[in-house]
């Protein structure tokens, strides 16, 4: 469904790489620490092509109508808001986590931290596709949407943001403490799974009444 | 529906009328709270032996960080409200409420930034409480803007509760995130049950008038907006039956 819109899954790859190209140039290329900054970099880079593509996830099929019929089609509401989520996840998220080791030869990741932060990325990333999903069901039929949703929705990406980029730049290198960070992560997932949806098909439902 | 019960005041006629009671008396307890908590607290307490005429910025400090999560909490349970029991006056207390939660909280923020330059060196470190304040506002910030954006105000009241709800549950994700992330230069609670920890009795007699008296500020702040609210939804309501 929202996987074929016009080739957003090449756009969102090419946003991703040009921000984080034009970005790291902003930064004392010199600086002892840029291999610290190259993970929340790719973390705020990433969050930023979720949130960005995710504005016409609902509001393209609200204009043409296709909406309704999700609507009043046996397949419930709530299922077909995940799977709306699951495939913006696949489409956006998934190339960026492909591309990660290219990138992250950039900045001179170590490969024990560019292990870590692609596990973060693939825990962590859905949460931010099934937020996104949550901002794009309360928006779509209002006024200036595409400015309200990401001021909506960007406090909602803090927590999986500071655990992402913080299991990777931890400086006590033990694997508990990993695991703890990315068990985390993977429960934040889970719950913004597990909700959201609802939630989304909720302001869907009484926007559509 | 019973009689005497709350839900009896769902019905705007007597909520006004009982809110038309009730501004009066709140008006008046808030202003004597107030008035007694700060000058008691401004004038006849001790200096600290270590911060000097500095602690009293406390008398406005913790009441208005106290209100700035309750009112959060208020908001919550009246959009949990409102969702289950389309409880009208529910939504307009979460809305009412916003703007008066988002004073409070930069209020928090600024008198603690005014606080923390003498005696931290600084006026803001990205501290766990300090942080979890700032987020706390771009919620209750979302929240505002989002009642604004919507006119029918029933579609509003969804959006925004839903908003609400979902947003408490991440506001405390983010809360613990940040409390991950370092320790903080924030002392801890200031009042807890805990009897131990919490400030000398000099200074906790007087706080405790002025968080009285700001709770009851909010309470009367709080039915004015209502009231005015279901005015306005009035005048709305015959400018529409006039054909305008």
């Amino acid at each position: 469904m929202s996987f074929t819109a016009n080739g957003t899954a090449i756009l969102g790859l090419v946003f991703f790489i040009t921000v984080i190209f034009v970005s790291a140039l902003g930064f004392d290329i010199n600086s002892t620490d840029f291999n610290l900054i190259g993970p929340s970099l790719i973390w705020v880079t990433a969050l930023l092509s979720v949130l960005l593509s995710a504005k016409n996830l609902i509001q393209d099929d609200f204009r043409d109508g296709s909406l309704d019929l999700l609507l009043i089609s046996p397949i419930p509401l709530e299922l077909v808001l995940a799977l709306k989520a699951f495939a913006h996840w696949i489409s956006i998220s998934l190339p960026i986590i492909l591309i990660c080791p290219v990138i992250s030869v950039l900045f001179t990741i170590p490969f024990d931290n560019l292990i870590i932060l692609i596990i973060g990325l693939f825990l962590g990333t859905p949460a931010l596709s099934f937020i996104a999903i949550l901002g794009a069901s309360l928006t779509f039929s209002l006024r200036r949407s595409s400015i309200l949703m990401p001021i909506l929705i960007m406090p909602f990406y803090i927590p999986t943001l500071v655990f992402g980029v913080k299991i990777v730049n931890f400086t006590e290198n033990t694997n508990e403490y990993h695991i703890n960070g990315l068990l985390i992560l993977l429960a934040i997932t889970l719950l913004s799974m597990s909700v959201l949806p609802f939630a989304a098909a909720m302001g869907v439902k009484s926007c559509l009444k | 529906m019973t009689k005497n019960s709350i839900w009896e005041f769902s019905n705007p006629l007597k909520f006004k009328k009982l809110a038309g009671i009730l501004i009066p008396i709140f008006g008046i307890i808030a202003f004597v709270c107030v008035i007694t908590g700060l000058s008691w607290g401004f004038f006849y307490t001790p200096d600290d032996y270590k911060q000097g005429p500095l602690v009293k910025i406390i008398y406005v400090h913790v009441p208005s960080a106290f209100l700035a999560i309750n009112i959060y909490l208020m908001m919550f349970l009246a959009s949990l409200i409102w969702l289950i029991r389309r409880h009208h006056l529910s939504a307009l207390a979460a809305k009412a409420a916003a703007p008066v939660g988002l004073a409070m909280t930069f209020i928090a923020i600024v008198s603690g930034a005014f606080w923390g330059k003498p005696t931290w060196g600084t006026y803001w470190v990205w501290d766990p409480r300090l942080t979890a304040f700032a987020i706390l506002t771009l919620f209750y910030i979302g929240y505002i803007i989002l009642w604004t954006a919507e006119d029918e105000p029933d579609k509003a009241a969804d959006l925004t509760s839903i908003l609400c709800l979902v947003g408490s549950v991440f506001a405390l994700l983010s809360r613990y995130a940040v409390l991950f992330w370092n320790q903080g230069l924030h002392q801890g609670a200031s009042l807890s049950l805990d009897k131990e920890k919490n400030v000398a009795d000099v200074f906790y007699q007087p706080l405790l008038f002025s968080i009285i008296g700001f709770v009851f500020l909010f309470l009367f702040l709080l039915l004015i907006r209502m009231r005015t609210e279901i005015w306005t939804r009035q005048i709305n309501a015959i400018q529409q039956k006039l054909g305008k």
